[in-house]
């Protein structure tokens, strides 16, 4: 699926909220703040766009519906295609935290190296 | 219905009819859920948030793409627009001296030419053949600059670059955004066709109530606005392309105001009005069509 390239956070969370289960909107609300830490808050409007966008696009689709003192609750599903789009940005984003740590690795290292190259006039300077 | 609930279905208001009635209960359902848990988002929070998402949304059904291809294709409905004034002006006046009993001047062959070249752009861009209607838009729009210098040239005093631009610079100014490529073929829908006629009689029709008897100006005026305010409103309500074609018009005259304002020499904000007008608007116009072509162009391929 080409879509996990533009996954944005919020989308790529409800998608992660949605795996293990069907969830309302409320329910995906509440799961997406266990998720990312409290970080993300999704508000209806961010929540109902996301969901729209992933429905146009076949990932989520509409479970089922109930109404509970009269108010009304929308079940939504993660379809194959929305699971393997979740599987892609999973598997780039531990690509991504790889690199990074890699990298972060290569800079501890040069850190502790000892100072080999110093120009002579500050070895100098110091003596 | 209590206060809060009624604000968001204000703000859903904002959202296309049709995702309005299939969602709208279920969202304010959701609202109403996390206000009941404790939600962190206040009432005005989430009801702006509506009203940000709605208009969003809106602005991607119009067209079915990006907000920037409706943007764009709100531009390019806003320059026939334009060229329709245009043709509508430089008709009225060739025509004048006819409705005025020759009290004008006759007009020039290059009057007459201008304003055939006028017709002419319109037409072609409004018929789609956007290649043809260039040619003819740029031709027209050089004539059009060189007649304002020529006037300006032989109005006798002292030329002055600040009067002379006043009179082409807001026409030919927002008239460029023609040369932006859009993004795909523009088609004029019916309200589009019936909106240029209107704005195309528009400056004709000024010029020939003002003869009829016991009609004052200011009259004639107040209700061309009012005409044209109300078919705005309930244009921008149905269709974001709307707003931007209007927008582009309304360019004509701001321009027009703030070029004598900075001749005068005042202060920072006459500039910046300037600026904001005149450099920023149709920057933010470029970046958007070099972002959405961006994204065209790396987007893989179904």
């Amino acid at each position: 699926m080409s879509l996990s390239s533009n996954l944005q956070e919020p989308t790529f969370l409800i998608l992660a909220a949605l795996a293990d289960g069907d969830l309302h909107g409320y329910g995906i609300t509440k799961e997406v703040e266990e998720l990312s830490n409290s970080r993300v808050r999704l508000s209806a409007g961010t929540l109902y766009g996301a969901l729209e966008r992933l429905k146009r696009d076949g990932l989520v689709e509409v479970a089922g519906e109930e109404r509970l003192q009269g108010r009304l609750r929308r079940y939504y599903h993660l379809t194959d295609s929305g699971a393997s789009a979740l599987e892609q940005e999973t598997a780039r984003q531990e690509w991504v935290i790889e690199v990074a740590r890699t990298k972060l690795r290569a800079r501890a290292a040069a850190r502790l190296r000892p100072v080999q190259a110093a120009h002579p006039a500050q070895l100098e300077g110091t003596s | 219905m209590s206060l809060a609930t009624r604000l968001y279905w204000v703000a859903l208001r904002t959202y296309p009819a049709d995702f309005r009635q299939a969602n709208g209960e279920e969202i304010v359902s959701t609202i109403r859920d996390c206000h009941d848990a404790g939600d962190a988002h206040g009432t005005f929070s989430q009801a702006l948030s509506l009203a940000y998402n709605g208009n969003r949304l809106r602005w991607m059904h119009a067209t079915g793409g990006s907000v920037a291809q409706t943007f764009r294709q709100g531009v390019a409905w806003g320059v026939v627009l334009l060229v329709a004034w245009q043709a509508g002006r430089a008709l009225a006046g060739i025509g004048r001296p006819l409705v005025h009993g020759y009290t004008h001047a006759y007009p020039s062959p290059a009057d007459i030419a201008l304003a055939a070249g006028w017709l002419l752009a319109l037409v072609l861009l409004a018929s789609a053949r956007r290649k043809w209607g260039l040619v003819a838009l740029g031709l027209v729009l050089t004539g059009f600059v060189a007649s304002q210098v020529n006037f300006a040239l032989g109005y006798g005093g002292r030329f002055s670059w600040t009067f002379t631009l006043q009179f082409f610079l807001p026409v030919v100014l927002p008239l460029l955004c023609a040369f932006l490529p859009p993004m795909r073929p523009v088609r004029l829908s019916l309200p589009v066709i019936t909106m240029v006629v209107v704005v195309a009689a528009l400056v004709p029709s000024r010029t020939l109530l003002y003869t009829l008897p016991g009609l004052s100006g200011w009259a004639v005026e107040a209700a061309g606005c009012v005409v044209i305010g109300i078919v705005v409103f309930l244009a921008s309500l149905s269709d974001p392309r709307w707003v931007v074609m209007m927008t582009l018009l309304v360019f004509v005259p701001l321009i027009r105001e703030f070029i004598p304002e900075l001749s005068r020499g005042g202060g920072f904000s006459s500039y910046s009005g300037v600026l904001l007008l005149a450099v920023l608007v149709p920057l933010g116009a470029v970046t958007l069509v070099l972002r959405a072509r961006r994204r065209v162009a790396t987007r893989p391929t179904r």
